[in-house]
């Protein structure tokens, strides 16, 4: 299994989300449980104790409650592009069904996969993107090649050129 | 779209350099035409990428190696069957194909993988300055040389010669090396031609032996490096008429044909 | 293979003991394998599963799970904004269902005078919102890129206002089970309409402004990562830059080559630079000199219009609250352009 084969993709933000206003992208949960089995415990305890706070905290998402006999519970998510999650919470203490929730809450409807990269962006670069006459002077176009380019320098002094020096100083000296 | 599609053409797009190699050492200049055909003087650099440049390097006719490289240095062969081995020198392979020298040196500075040959396709060598025009409208720029180009004794007039200081001289009961009687003998012929004693315009002598174990020389064995210093003086009266035009560095080894220098 | 056909066949036989005894009793019957056709069975029924094609979707009103009100109620605290209930019902009904509840009626012979509907359609709410929409949108862009072209604005508005970028916006802000059509789910048309309701349906709820903010923070995001200048298609670029100039009073534009690579191949490059009195105004590479030097027109015209990649975002958000707009002015239009040049060229500059 490599990264080739799990599906992947880039960043993206739903509808431009945020940058005028934030909508929260969850639209309905439903609350499948069962009333009397062992493993909705957790959950009965949410829709008892903290159910309501959600609610009234997130007015713009809407709760379903439905009991089911004998099914262990799901939090059943539906979100403003039409994707769905399910997620089971049987055995789950009310805490970490309350926690389940939150995360639902502040995701979008975007599937998750592997990101190919952690960020995105529209204006990759203030500046422009380097091309290879980006530095250049036109005037290179204006005498045809192959041309005279100016004799090669080097950082180091060469031995011809240290004698003649020494022979300056000494003509200075002299002088 | 087209706004972005032309911004992208741009900075993928393959530029082609000019290289002249006229007296630089193909050695240098094969790091450095290797650096433009990989691709690395651009910032989008990646090994994998394909973003190298095209370079055409002319004058490699006129390329000079360091030190006695054109003896030396050996270009190994083996075709595979027993006792196919073959070396040849560089100055031979530079005989038959003035532009094999320096190709060689930049394939075998090239990273030995699958792109190598890929490179070595955008490499387009001339001997001479003489350059298809579909070749010469592509080029956009020219590579620095890697080198100052050397002067050759001839090349340099009276004058320079002369004002250049001395640093020292033989003595006069000096025995020079058995390889160099020709210079002692040569010694006492300039004497007898000037004036003067050793310390006059000996300079250009001095100059002579100096360079004559430089980069230019190819002498063979004793007997021949004895022509060619022969040659070597024949070619210091030729130039005092002063012929200026470039030629060849290498000296061919029929050198027995004295006369012939250009 | 064999072990596992047997135990098959010994809980069939556990079940057949189960079975009631008034019922017959189907003894798998014995051949060389019992379920021989089984697999060709269920491949042909798995065939015309196939054909009979996906189950129809259906609302979930239809599934058990549905309060009409509480999804209504949420869909207005969803952005913020205080709703109307009545209005934000009215801007969910479309015609055709309209249509479709009457013939319903009709047809069980319920007499519609004595029991109307009581449904009115969404279309008023609609051309009021696009109304807004339309008017905010002009304005906004007019602040924002006050060099612009008249037409370079009404191409964005365009494009904003489009079918494609509208039911975009419809179909991610969750109008899919709120909507009331003949038909689940709904046409696109159905989410263009009832998302300019919705607009309609707040303007009338509160007041304009806060529509007009609403289309701010919806509408316009969606130009963010789009090239306006893309968006608006120039037929002739150097003969509006040519006009543009003259009109300024500056020189003619003039195409110079700057850099070209591998003129002979099949991928040249040139750089042309456009310079109007010695001054560059333009720059663009291209595939070919025509290509390059059409470019270098376009480019010069963005920086003209002050509207290249290097411009400045959009103000949204926090920032944009301050922002006043000014509904009645119109920017330069390209038409006034040539007019005035060519009466300039007919009649001197005097006038």
């Amino acid at each position: 299994m490599g990264s080739r084969l799990i599906p992947s993709n880039f960043v993206k933000n739903v509808m431009q989300n945020g940058i005028g206003r934030y909508i929260c992208q969850l639209q309905r949960v439903t609350i499948e449980f069962c009333k009397s089995n062992g493993s909705s415990r957790g959950t009965r305890d949410f829709i008892e104790n903290y159910l309501l706070d959600f609610a009234k905290s997130n007015p713009g998402i809407v709760m379903y409650l439905r009991p089911r006999r004998h099914k262990h519970p799901h939090l059943r998510a539906e979100y403003l592009n039409g994707y769905k999650e399910s997620i089971p919470v049987a055995n789950m203490s009310k805490d970490e069904v309350a926690q389940w929730l939150g995360i639902l809450r502040g995701r979008t409807g975007v599937q998750i996969v592997r990101l190919r990269k952690p960020w995105h962006t529209d204006n990759p670069s203030i500046q422009g993107i380097w091309h290879p006459f980006m530095f250049k002077d036109p005037s290179i176009n204006s005498k045809p090649f192959p041309k005279k380019l100016p004799a090669y320098k080097s950082d180091k002094m060469s031995a011809t050129e240290y004698v003649l020096q020494l022979k300056q100083e000494q003509l200075k000296i002299t002088n | 779209m087209a706004h972005n599609r032309v911004l992208q053409w741009a900075t993928m797009a393959r530029t082609w350099w000019l290289f002249d190699a006229y007296r630089q050492c193909p050695f240098k200049s094969s790091s450095k035409i290797a650096y433009y055909l990989i691709g690395k003087h651009k910032p989008i650099y990646d090994s994998l990428s394909d973003i190298g440049d095209h370079v055409v390097v002319i004058n490699s006719k006129y390329i000079s190696m360091p030190n006695d490289y054109w003896r030396v240095y050996k270009y190994f062969h083996h075709t595979g069957y027993p006792g196919g081995f073959s070396e040849t020198a560089a100055w031979r392979l530079h005989e038959v194909d003035p532009t094999k020298v320096i190709e060689k040196a930049v394939y075998f500075y090239l990273p030995k993988n699958l792109l190598r040959r890929g490179r070595m396709r955008r490499l387009h060598i001339f001997p001479e300055e003489q350059v298809p025009t579909e070749i010469l409208t592509n080029i956009s720029d020219q590579i620095q040389q890697v080198q100052p180009v050397p002067k050759r004794l001839d090349e340099y007039t009276q004058e320079e010669i002369e004002s250049f200081p001395k640093l020292f001289d033989w003595p006069e009961d000096f025995v020079l090396q058995s390889g160099f009687k020709m210079a002692e003998s040569l010694l006492s012929e300039s004497k007898k031609a000037e004036t003067g004693g050793k310390k006059s315009e000996t300079g250009g002598k001095k100059a002579e032996n100096i360079q004559s174990g430089g980069k230019k020389e190819t002498p063979k064995t004793g007997s021949k490096k004895a022509e060619n210093l022969q040659t070597g003086t024949k070619k210091a009266e030729n130039l005092q008429t002063g012929s200026k035009k470039p030629e060849s560095q290498t000296e061919k080894p029929d050198s027995k044909k004295t006369g012939k220098k250009h | 293979m064999a072990t596992i056909r047997c135990m098959r066949l010994m809980h069939c036989m556990q079940n057949l003991l189960l079975l009631p005894r008034k019922t017959v009793n189907i003894c798998p019957v014995f051949h060389r394998s019992y379920r021989r056709g089984l697999r060709r069975y269920l491949k042909e029924l798995y065939q015309r599963r196939l054909k009979a094609g996906p189950e129809p979707e259906r609302h979930p009103s239809q599934l058990g799970i549905w309060n009409h009100d509480a999804e209504l109620f949420a869909f207005g605290k969803r952005f913020g904004e205080e709703f109307d209930e009545n209005l934000l019902k009215r801007a969910f009904v479309q015609r055709n269902y309209i249509i479709k509840e009457e013939n319903k009626r009709k047809e069980l012979g319920i007499d519609l005078i004595t029991v109307p509907l009581g449904l009115v359609d969404n279309e008023d709410l609609a051309r009021k919102g696009e109304e807004i929409a339309s008017r905010y949108i002009k304005a906004y862009l007019r602040y924002s890129y006050p060099h612009m072209f008249e037409e370079g604005i009404c191409a964005v508005h365009d494009f904003l206002m489009s079918h494609q970028t509208l039911l975009h916006i419809g179909m991610n802000i969750g109008l899919r089970e709120l909507i009331m059509s003949a038909e689940y789910p709904p046409p696109e048309q159905a989410y263009i309409l009832t998302f300019k309701a919705v607009i309609g349906a707040l303007a009338v709820s509160q007041n304009v402004e806060r529509a007009e903010v609403f289309v701010k923070d919806i509408i316009i995001p969606q130009l963010i990562g789009k090239d306006i200048n893309e968006l608006w298609e120039i037929v002739n670029p150097m003969g509006l830059l040519k006009a543009m100039l003259a009109s300024e009073g500056r020189g003619p534009p003039e195409p110079r080559l700057l850099w070209h690579s591998a003129s002979a191949t099949v991928m040249s490059l040139y750089h042309v630079g456009l310079y109007s009195d010695k001054e560059l105004i333009g720059k663009s590479p291209g595939e070919t000199v025509t290509i390059a030097e059409e470019m270098a027109a376009r480019n010069a015209l963005k920086h003209l219009m002050q509207t290249t990649d290097s411009r400045a975002p959009l103000t949204l958000g926090a920032k944009a609250v301050k922002i006043k707009l000014d509904y009645d002015k119109k920017n330069r239009s390209i038409r006034d352009l040539l007019n005035e040049t060519v009466e300039e060229r007919l009649y001197g500059t005097e006038i």
